[in-house]
């Protein structure tokens, strides 16, 4: 009995902990002047040690006893706001933050932004505020979002002038680029020399490189987020820049004053870019469109429009013109059902094409791969421990592989649409963010994703099931015939996968500044980019999986150690990762056009394992990092059966991006109020090769044997950078306010190889290596202005 | 064709400088190169010839020539067919041979102790209908477009084997039909340098599949590569078989093909 008694005082105990005494502390965070919604913005809860950030949308809730506290919200940059809060009920609070001007120095608050950032589990993650990459030091004075990304560890690409980058040695098509939540297939301008970002136009990014969440799939290596700003609510604004390269300008300003806003912004690089001493007649530039609109239409309800429309265009005359890029538009309903529950849904379009004009043959192609993106999150803020997300996501994508037409009627080229594939790819998530104790925070979750790949007019029947057979005796990859093909309706599915994706995050607080985390996560990728370079091409496309093409796996597990002393953190992660069916291609393989690729591959698998350390000042005048990675990313891709060899002979080999070591330091320095200055410094290992360990004639041509596959490397590649940015009237800070960017990479002209060629001189009959380097010491300025 | 969009990457190297640097190589042991071609000429003679040299290594400029190996041609029917060289250029050659029609040619080579062999079949070709050139300034040279047409047969599953000669150049393509099934199709060489008067032989020689893929492959290669656009380095692979040692694989190609040449002076 007496038991029952000590039982009944203990639920009812515990129930009123439970649910009499809790309330909702909720809101949106904006930035002063302009009302853009902040996304990271720390909430903290003093008294209670404890906290929240906001989300993608600016906002945020927490649920605490009641009681009254002290609430701070601090960002990076902004002023710190802290609030005394009576919350005896649900308490709705918006707040606007300050950006932090020179002039506010002496009244900042003086608070650990990073704190939470320890104790929460998510890892793994490189975030560079926007303004930071303004700052850092580029080739030919051109922002970019992803050569500054590189900077940090565990990133890396296949060498300047390489499209794509790589995240912990995995290839660039097992990225996840998002804009404004929608899939960008190709992240460059003019093959790697610039990215497709306006830096203007760019509210907040962050590399997921592992201990990916559950709402994210479909790339196995990294997700790349990228939020587009709003647009300013309060007045007409505008921002731009003239540079050597490019010029932009953007604009912004309020449809209806703190409800609605738009912003529109365009960006060019001037024709005749790299073609300056040739004939007028030849043309190759860039230019991207980036649109908003956002619309609060009540405290509960909010809608985004966005867009983005990217080109590249060449032109030579008589010979060829080629235009290719990316664009999507995006539409958004925000939806608070309470102050516990958010919700977003989106439906995205978005699509890449390629199209190819050959004047002298007298043909155009055209290609490319377009999807429609349904999804709906919601998110749960259940208490100050427990906040869950869930999620559907379905992905309908069509590939079109080309369409030839001829030009003329002289060409003699026969109009063929090739193969159009369809495919519908799902995911549906549940995530949870736990605090268990003062001391372990975990983030588990679970994405079921899908992928069916839907009926197609002639798919191809081998015999046997094989596309590819190995001819023994002569030790060579033979593409096979089909015996045989079908076509059948779109509403079939000729093959089908389900996968579950279980991830998990654990951190673990040492102190208030220290802690440790790790994390796991399996990822699919069910499309897969064609492409046998050393880095992606424009003309690369992506293939769905299906009856020939399984989908990519993979795995990472990784572990670290954080640290905050004062103005500065370390971060120490290791890392290992594994992909299964990863796709490798005979030698010789033609890719171009080929309708037929199940013909021309082999099914690998590849692995990376690595150390990274970044230290960083974040704050006062001298800010900075110190990143290294230690890392081997490799690939191998043995043979179906005994007698074959795979590629390379089934042994592991390098990735064309394997870097073994990989230093950065960056720095920048606020002189004063008028100059601040930066610089930066690369060394790495060079970029793996092929050497020739022998040469014949054939038939007139000179042609070299190969050693085995990537075991050689390039010179080791080091190259220093100055930046230097001018403001010429820094205390103003209304109408037309400019600065100047002046600009040094390769400070002391290093010859960095990006590649090494062999070849015979036509002249002296000499067999020669040729280096090439593509930047000497190249001085930039451009002029930035606001008004 | 189908390479043609690499072109585009060249641009963008033009911004770039090169330079010639100087690096150790490991070598590997020498292999025999075989460039064994029968062919069909338009008079209905057959031309014999088989090359035979040895791999070096990269730095080494004149590789050198085989001439003490034993070199004959097998029919069906068991007819032997000997081939013999003068000199020391390493060109064996033979008169006797009548190229036919679904007859099996068996090449034999025997060369330090290791036997070579291979068979093909005469592949049949089409002949050319037309030679058209055009001037156009692209890049800074200006470049000669000289553009031979020729008659694909319908039915997919013809490829080509072209070849330019004028006293500055030498270049060779290759053609399938995936895209111009049927049709009054051209082959394109670009050519510098050429004065008017100048005469160039252009020929398209027929070929297989397995042929057409080695060349594709060598054609790849032959370029030196590098780049973060070149495709991976291959070991390009013949149809010619080592039955002593097949880990010393033998490099080049045997190949039977119907030719047809057309001479044109250049306007």
């Amino acid at each position: 009995m007496k038991n029952y008694i000590v039982l009944s005082v203990f639920i009812v105990l515990a129930f009123a902990k439970a649910y009499s005494q809790k309330a909702t502390l909720s809101g949106t965070v904006i930035e002063e002047g302009s009302g853009e919604t902040m996304l990271n913005v720390n909430v903290i809860i003093t008294e209670l040690k404890t906290g929240t950030i906001t989300n993608e949308y600016g906002y945020y809730s927490i649920t605490l006893p009641t009681g009254t506290y002290k609430i701070q919200y601090t960002s990076i940059g902004y002023a710190t706001i802290e609030r005394e809060v009576s919350l005896e009920g649900n308490v709705k609070l918006n707040i606007s933050l300050k950006e932090q001007g020179e002039e506010l120095d002496a009244i900042i608050l003086t608070n650990d932004v990073e704190k939470l950032s320890t104790k929460s589990p998510q890892m793994s993650v490189n975030a560079l505020s926007i303004e930071t990459i303004k700052k850092i030091p580029v080739v030919l004075g051109e922002t970019d979002l992803i050569k500054s990304l590189t900077l940090l560890p565990g990133v890396s690409n296949a060498g300047e002038g390489a499209s794509g980058f790589n995240v912990r040695g995995g290839a660039a098509d097992q990225n996840l680029v998002l804009l404004d939540e929608a899939t960008l297939y190709g992240s460059d301008h003019l093959f790697g020399f610039f990215s497709v970002f306006n830096p203007d136009a760019i509210k907040d990014l962050k590399l997921y490189k592992g201990g990916i969440p559950a709402r994210y799939g479909g790339r196995v290596s990294s997700v790349l987020d990228i939020y587009q700003r709003d647009g300013n609510k309060n007045k007409l604004s505008g921002t731009g820049g003239i540079g050597l390269v490019a010029s932009r300008l953007l604009l912004e300003g309020p449809i209806i004053k703190e409800k609605a806003s738009f912003l529109i912004g365009g960006r060019s690089s001037y024709a005749h870019l790299f073609l300056p001493l040739f004939d007028v007649d030849n043309v190759a530039y860039f230019y991207d469109l980036n649109a908003k609109a956002s619309f609060n239409l009540d405290d509960n309800n909010r809608l985004y429009m966005s867009s983005y429309f990217g080109r590249d265009v060449f032109n030579v005359d008589n010979l060829f013109s080629n235009t290719f890029g990316n664009s999507f538009v995006n539409l958004r309903w925000n939806h608070l059902f309470n102050d516990k529950w958010f919700s977003n849904a989106s439906i995205i379009y978005s699509d890449y094409n390629y199209g190819l004009e050959l004047d002298f043959v007298e043909f155009t192609f055209d290609s490319g791969i377009s999807n429609l993106n349904a999804k709906y999150d919601l998110t749960h803020f259940v208490n100050d421990k427990i906040k869950m997300r869930y999620g559907i996501n379905t992905i309908y994508y069509e590939f079109d592989p080309g369409k030839i037409k001829p030009t003329g009627p002289t060409s003699g080229i026969n109009e063929r649409q090739l193969v159009k594939k369809y495919a519908w790819e799902n995911g549906i998530y549940a995530d949870g963010e736990f605090t268990l104790s003062d001391k372990i925070n975990i983030n588990a979750g679970l994405r079921i994703s899908s992928f069916n790949r839907l009926g197609q007019e002639s798919l191809n029947i081998y015999e046997n099931n094989e596309a590819l057979s190995y001819n023994e005796e002569l030790e060579i990859y033979e593409s096979e015939d089909a015996i045989d093909s079908f076509s059948s309706s779109r509403s079939e599915t000729l093959k089908s996968f389900v996968n579950l994706e279980p991830r998990l995050s654990i951190a673990y607080s040492i102190d208030d500044d220290t802690s440790i985390k790790a994390s796991y996560q399996r990822i699919n990728q069910y499309i897969h980019l064609i492409s046998n370079t050393n880095a992606p091409t424009p003309f690369d496309l992506y293939a769905p999986s299906g009856t020939f093409i399984k989908p990519q796996k993979g795995d990472q597990v990784a572990a670290g150690f954080f640290k905050n002393i004062g103005d500065f953190s370390i971060e120490t992660e290791v890392f290992y990762k594994t992909v299964k069916n990863r796709l490798d291609y005979i030698d010789g393989a033609d890719l171009i056009a080929n309708d037929a690729v199940e013909q021309i591959l082999l099914e690998g698998e590849a692995r990376a394992y690595g150390l990274e350390f970044l230290f960083r000042k974040n704050e006062g005048k001298l800010q900075g990092w110190i990143a290294y990675t230690l890392s081997k990313s490799e690939q191998r891709t043995p043979g179906r059966t005994a007698v074959e060899p795979g590629i390379n002979n089934g042994e592991w080999y390098n990735a064309a991006w394997d870097k073994t070591h990989d230093l950065t330091i960056t720095a920048n320095y606020d002189l004063n109020k008028k100059w601040d200055l930066g610089a930066n410094f690369t060394l790495q290992t060079g970029q793996p090769v092929t050497y020739p360990n022998g040469q014949y004639e054939f038939n007139g041509l000179f042609v070299p044997t190969f050693e085995s596959r990537n075991s050689s490397r390039l010179p080791i590649i080091h190259r220093l950078d100055f930046s230097a940015t001018y403001t010429p009237k820094p205390d103003k800070k209304k109408g037309w306010q400019s600065s100047w960017v002046f600009s040094l990479y390769n400070a002391y002209n290093r010859r960095n190889a990006v590649s090494i060629s062999f070849a015979e001189n036509e002249d002296t009959d000499r067999n020669e290596a040729t280096r090439l380097s593509i930047f000497g010491v190249v001085p930039a300025v451009t002029y930035n202005f606001k008004f | 064709m189908k390479k043609l969009p690499y072109i585009i990457i060249a641009l963008l190297f033009l911004i770039s400088c090169s330079d010639v640097v100087e690096l150790d190589l490991n070598n590997s042991d020498p292999r025999l190169v075989i460039d064994a071609r029968l062919e069909l000429l338009e008079d209905g003679s057959t031309s014999s010839i088989i090359e035979l040299s040895r791999t070096a290594d990269f730095y080494v400029e004149e590789n050198p020539s085989v001439t003490d190996a034993t070199v004959f041609i097998t029919e069906d029917n068991g007819t032997v067919h000997n081939f013999t060289t003068t000199g020391n250029l390493g060109i064996y050659t033979n008169s006797t041979i009548n190229l036919q029609d679904n007859i099996t040619f068996t090449l034999t080579i025997l060369d330090q102790g290791n036997t070579y062999t291979s068979s093909e079949q005469l592949e049949r070709t089409s002949s050319f209908t037309g030679v058209e050139q055009e001037t156009f300034d692209g890049f800074d040279d200006e470049f000669l477009q000289i553009t031979a047409s020729f008659d694909d047969p319908a039915g997919l599953g013809d490829f080509y084997l072209f070849k330019y000669d004028d006293i500055d150049n030498d270049q060779i393509d290759i053609g399938d039909d995936e895209f111009i099934d049927g049709n009054n199709a051209d082959t394109i060489f670009f050519v510098e340098d050429a004065v008017p008067g100048t005469v160039a032989t252009i020929k398209i020689m027929g070929i297989d599949q397995r042929c057409f893929n080695f060349y594709e492959v060598l054609l790849q290669q032959a370029d030196g590569g590098g780049g973060p656009f070149a495709t991976q380095p291959a070991v390009v692979r013949g149809n010619i078989i080592n039955s002593t040692d097949s880990d010393r694989y033998p490099f080049g190609y045997f190949r039977i093909s119907e030719v047809f040449e057309v001479e044109y002076t250049i306007q």
